[in-house]
């Protein structure tokens, strides 16, 4: 009866997994459970890599007893045996004590696992698989999901950490449609609230008491992949994940711009040749042009499209969100 | 089986569940550029080249893309040509050109795109200029400056069961290599894992090692991996023999693939232009290494009735296959007493070759140079394998060698001289290599015999190209031999190699004598029969492929499986899929060249080895019924082999 209604009340809540994707939770529960006879299991994924986003320590610090209820409520509802807490090394060291002893007094049959590095790519869904079965830590080629080829190739619910909180509170009845935004950058301590889902950019700023100015840009959606819009653009909703980061607009170009290209150059797994490539030479490319060599324009918009359009996974498909939208958005070229 | 509708540029198309874009595309004969994708591997799509349109998705991956329903796919739009040409570029960025000294310059896949892309090779500047060359043992080289780190190594080599490889590295850093640390290049990145999470195997490199089986070489797009080449200074001989008699022999099953390096169809049986081809290339006589397989299976198929008649330990498993023989002296050394001695074909035909050939011509050994045409690149290491060096010393002493011992008198001279029985081997890519280089077009030459007196040859010889041939070709002999066995209480007549004529009629319904052993024969990886031989009943099993051989010598020393004789060649399909043979191979091109190997079997008169009258001339003449001189020529040992690994060349 209980177990019924949870599914119930996820689906009719509307739930939105907390992840990057914008997929509904009781679609994903449903897939998972669709597979008759398999052992499953569920993924905590607390991998928290990308910077300007921190909301899952600050969860975490708040709320861990409620992150660990909802995934045993998910367990329950899927029928697995068994879930994880893929926590990046830094929290590892910092919550383990904490959530173990909630695991230990519940008597959960959850278990946390490390992840090895902390890396960027290793935060995907399937490169969290891989690093827990030992493999490399980088995407696998999808489909097949892992709602029915997960961790050693059996059906596995992967939710961020922020998704259990919300289950859990929905389980609860109290879940208020709020998720949460992290705001950082210039002049700017670090900074998380929890607020209505719908939100526009220039909303939140508002909430974070933060006024909008020809003076600054915004990356929108995460440090690492996140689009950057002008002061004027930010009347829309979010997409990816909830988070802004304030730059001044006299920052230099130079200094922005290799910044994220040396960032993709060092996180790409190195698996695909678009990414594997293009981001090294694109890299290249703006370093030599920054050095005061001659941009080839040319090779420039090849490589973009290329990581945009031909790369195996989201990270190399988005690693020119931030420096195309910032010339077009920021420099207006 | 459900069958989909779907199009491709407006064209309607049919295709089977779980069919993806590329299968369809190459089925019906369309073109789409791919690199990564094996059909003998998972689809790992990471070259990105395979850029097709599909309506409504975008550009997608043609290997990874499975087909749905009413799918509308464009395989050119102008989107996929910019795209794919943009990332054929990169691929060309990774991949060092060494175009003059590559077997694969001939039909070279990414040459080929580049071609029809209308690509700037150039456009980005080389990477992997400084990478490193490895060579593995004495017969496998890795360039790594030419990889595009597809990984298609890494994984057919974890098939394999060997994990020499490993991807070590991240990024644009990312490096494909032997396992272990290599010249300056750090080790795998470390995957700090929970216990139990991992096969702890995995990180003690000194556990794995190459066996030389050329898988690697087969798979990869790029022609980074190749054997190590010896067609160089054959062709140096061939130019100036210094006083050298060339003789050069061919493997079972490379006239049925060879002809693929010049156009002809998947299984064209070549025999005869491959006879004229080697004459053509300046070679003074040309062999046919089947009559060394009978060799094999004559000494091979007494060892069976003989394990058996004395109830000796089993199962015994063949030896012919160098691969699979490192694979056990490496990673099983507990079995190493259960491999047959008797010598590989060509190591048959090698010492014979040296011996009985060189006195039959009045030549000095030393003055004669065996080259092997092998599908196999584990055979270059076969022939420096000291069980395979002749004794000068001791065959004066005592074979029957009347015109050598005019030619060498002086014996104490030669005491302790050892030569190689075989001195180079090429592989069927060098020989066509050569061939091309020459300028000569095999399937435009008339075909022509290979040289008497080694050149005949049963049907049981030819058939050892394929995974089951040497097997069936011991059972066919083992069924003669239990039976001279049970008329004559012995079996003297064979090795003096007596045509020892059986009273029981052979092939009476009643006695069910059988040439065609069917059940051992296809692509399985592993094939399990019980059959009757001269009365006996035998458990057998073939295996191919070394994944599979480790898989039943798991079971056997679990105590799951038990048989008396078994087969193991570890390339997939046997010779025929061998690391030696043309690029590409895969399934349906190895059953195809299996196929027509069966063939010759089935047209010649003789199909047994112990049929074959040059085969039993040289016992009777030669060998004169003397153990000790059987022993010497046709047997090797095997011993306990430590890790080998890799050199920097
Ligand atoms: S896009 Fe980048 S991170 Fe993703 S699989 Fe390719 S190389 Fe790895
Ligand atoms: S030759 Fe065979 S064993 Fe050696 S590295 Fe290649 S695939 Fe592995
Ligand atoms: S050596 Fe060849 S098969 Fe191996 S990863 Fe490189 S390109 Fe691929
Ligand atoms: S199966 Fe044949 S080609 Fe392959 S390694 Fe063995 S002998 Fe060589
Ligand atoms: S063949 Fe499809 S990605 Fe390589």
């Amino acid at each position: 009866m209980f177990r019924q209604s949870l599914l119930k009340k996820i689906k009719k809540s509307g739930l939105i997994g907390r992840g990057c994707n914008n997929f509904l939770v009781a679609e994903k529960w449903e897939m998972v459970k669709r597979v008759k006879g398999a052992e499953k299991f569920v993924v905590c994924n607390i991998s928290e890599s990308e910077p300007g986003i921190f909301k899952d320590k600050y969860i975490l610090e708040k709320w861990p007893q409620l992150v660990l209820d909802g995934i045993n409520l998910a367990m329950h509802e899927i029928k697995a045996k068994k879930g994880f807490v893929y926590l990046n090394p830094l929290y590892y060291g910092e919550f383990q004590a904490s959530l173990e002893q909630i695991i230990l007094k519940n008597n959960y049959s959850i278990e946390l696992f490390e992840k090895p590095l902390h890396d960027y790519v290793g935060g995907e869904e399937t490169a969290v698989l891989n690093s827990m079965q030992g493999l490399r830590v980088e995407p696998r080629l999808k489909p097949p999901y892992p709602t029915k080829v997960g961790f050693y190739g059996a059906p596995t619910l992967i939710h961020n950490c922020e998704t259990f909180y919300a289950v859990s509170l929905t389980n609860s009845g109290v879940y208020k449609n709020t998720r949460f935004y992290c705001l950082s950058g210039v002049d700017r301590a670090n900074d998380v609230k929890e607020l209505a889902t719908d939100l526009t950019v220039r909303a939140v700023l508002q909430e974070f008491d933060h006024t909008p100015s020809v003076d600054f840009f915004y990356q929108v959606g995460g440090g690492a992949a996140g689009f950057c819009y002008n002061y004027k653009q930010l009347n829309r909703k979010f997409e990816g994940s909830p988070a802004i980061i304030i730059y001044k607009n006299n920052d230099s170009e130079q200094a922005i711009v290799m910044k994220w290209l040396d960032f993709f150059r060092k996180e790409s797994c190195g698996q695909c040749v678009p990414c594997r490539e293009g981001t090294f030479r694109l890299r290249n490319l703006m370093y030599t042009y920054y050095q005061g060599g001659k941009l080839d324009k040319k090779a420039f918009d090849d490589l973009i499209l290329s990581l945009q359009k031909t790369s195996l996974c989201a990270l190399g498909r988005t690693a020119t969100n931030a420096v195309v939208s910032y010339f077009k958005n920021v420099k207006g070229i | 089986m459900k069958k989909i509708k779907f199009y491709i540029n407006n064209k309607e198309y049919t295709a089977l569940e779980n069919d993806s874009v590329l299968d369809v595309a190459l089925r019906e004969g369309l073109n789409v550029p791919h690199l990564c994708k094996h059909p003998d591997l998972a689809i790992k799509g990471n070259c990105r080249l395979c850029l097709v349109q599909v309506e409504n998705k975008g550009v997608v991956t043609a290997c990874s893309t499975v087909v749905e329903k009413g799918m509308q796919i464009f395989l050119e739009t102008e989107e996929v040509k910019s795209l794919r040409k943009t990332n054929l570029e990169l691929i060309f960025s990774e991949h060092q050109e060494k175009c003059a000294t590559c077997l694969y310059q001939d039909n070279c896949q990414i040459l080929k795109y580049a071609a029809e892309f209308g690509i700037k090779i150039s456009r980005f500047e080389d990477r992997k200029k400084h990478y490193s060359t490895w060579q593995f043992g004495d017969s496998i080289r890795f360039d790594s400056s030419k990889c595009i780190d597809c990984r298609n190594c890494v994984e057919v080599c974890d098939k394999q069961a060997c994990s020499f490889y490993e991807i070590a590295e991240r990024g644009v850093e990312t490096i494909i290599k032997p396992k272990g640390e290599v010249g300056g290049i750090t080790s795998p990145h470390p995957l700090l894992l929970k216990e139990g999470s991992l096969d702890l195997l995995k990180n003690d490199v000194d556990k794995f090692d190459c066996t030389y089986c050329g898988q690697c070489v087969t798979h990869c797009p790029v022609g980074a991996i190749s054997g190590v080449s010896h067609w160089e200074e054959v062709e140096k001989l061939l130019k100036d023999r210094a006083g050298k008699i060339l003789v050069v022999e061919i493997a079972p099953s490379i006239r049925v693939s060879i002809g693929e390096e010049f156009n002809e169809p998947y299984g064209k049986i070549v025999t005869g232009q491959l006879a004229a081809s080697m004459k053509a290339l300046g070679f003074d006589y040309a062999f046919d290494v089947n009559l060394g397989a009978d060799f094999t299976t004559y000494e091979e198929a007494q060892e069976v009735v003989e394990m058996v008649l004395n109830n000796k330990s089993r199962p015994l498993f063949t030896s012919c296959c160098p691969a699979w023989v490192k694979f056990v002296e490496f990673y099983y050394p507990e079995f190493i007493a259960h491999l047959t001695s008797a010598n590989s074909p060509h190591m048959c035909s090698g010492p014979i070759i040296k011996t009985y050939f060189a006195d039959y011509l009045k030549k000095d050994p030393r003055d004669i140079v065996v080259v092997s045409i092998m599908p196999c690149t584990s055979k270059k290491h076969e022939i420096n394998l000291e069980t395979h060096t002749i004794d000068l010393g001791w065959c004066l002493e005592r074979l029957d060698l009347p015109n050598i011992k005019n030619i060498c008198p002086d014996r104490k001279q030669l005491q302790g001289v050892k030569i190689k029985a075989v001195d180079y081997v090429l592989t069927t890519r060098e020989y066509a290599h050569l061939l091309h280089k020459h300028k000569i077009d095999l399937s435009k030459l008339k075909a022509e015999k290979l040289d008497k007196p080694l050149g005949v040859y049963s049907g049981a010889g030819a058939i050892y190209g394929a995974t089951g041939g040497v097997m069936e070709s011991a059972l066919r002999s083992a069924d003669y031999f239990f039976r001279v066995w049970d008329e004559t209480d012995s079996l003297k007549s064979v090795v003096k190699g007596e045509n020892y004529k059986l009273k029981k009629k052979r092939f009476s319904k009643l006695l069910q004598s059988r040439i065609e052993f069917k059940e051992v024969r296809g692509q399985n990886g592993i094939k399990e029969a019980r059959v009757k031989v001269g009365g006996r009943k035998l458990n057998v099993a073939v295996v191919n492929g070394l994944g599979n051989a480790k898989k039943i010598l798991d079971d056997l020393k679990a105590g799951k499986v038990k048989y008396d004789y078994v087969e193991v060649m570890a390339c997939p399909g046997g010779c025929i899929g061998g690391g030696g043979q043309p690029i590409p191979t895969n399934s349906k091109i190895r059953a195809q060249r299996a196929n027509a190997v069966y063939e010759i079997d089935k047209n010649l008169a003789i199909r047994t080895a112990h049929e074959n009258p040059s085969l039993l001339e040289v016992y009777n003449k030669y060998f004169k019924g003397d153990k000790e001189i059987i022993e010497k020529v046709l047997h090797s040992k095997f011993k306990v082999k430590q890790k080998t690994g890799y050199t920097i060349v």
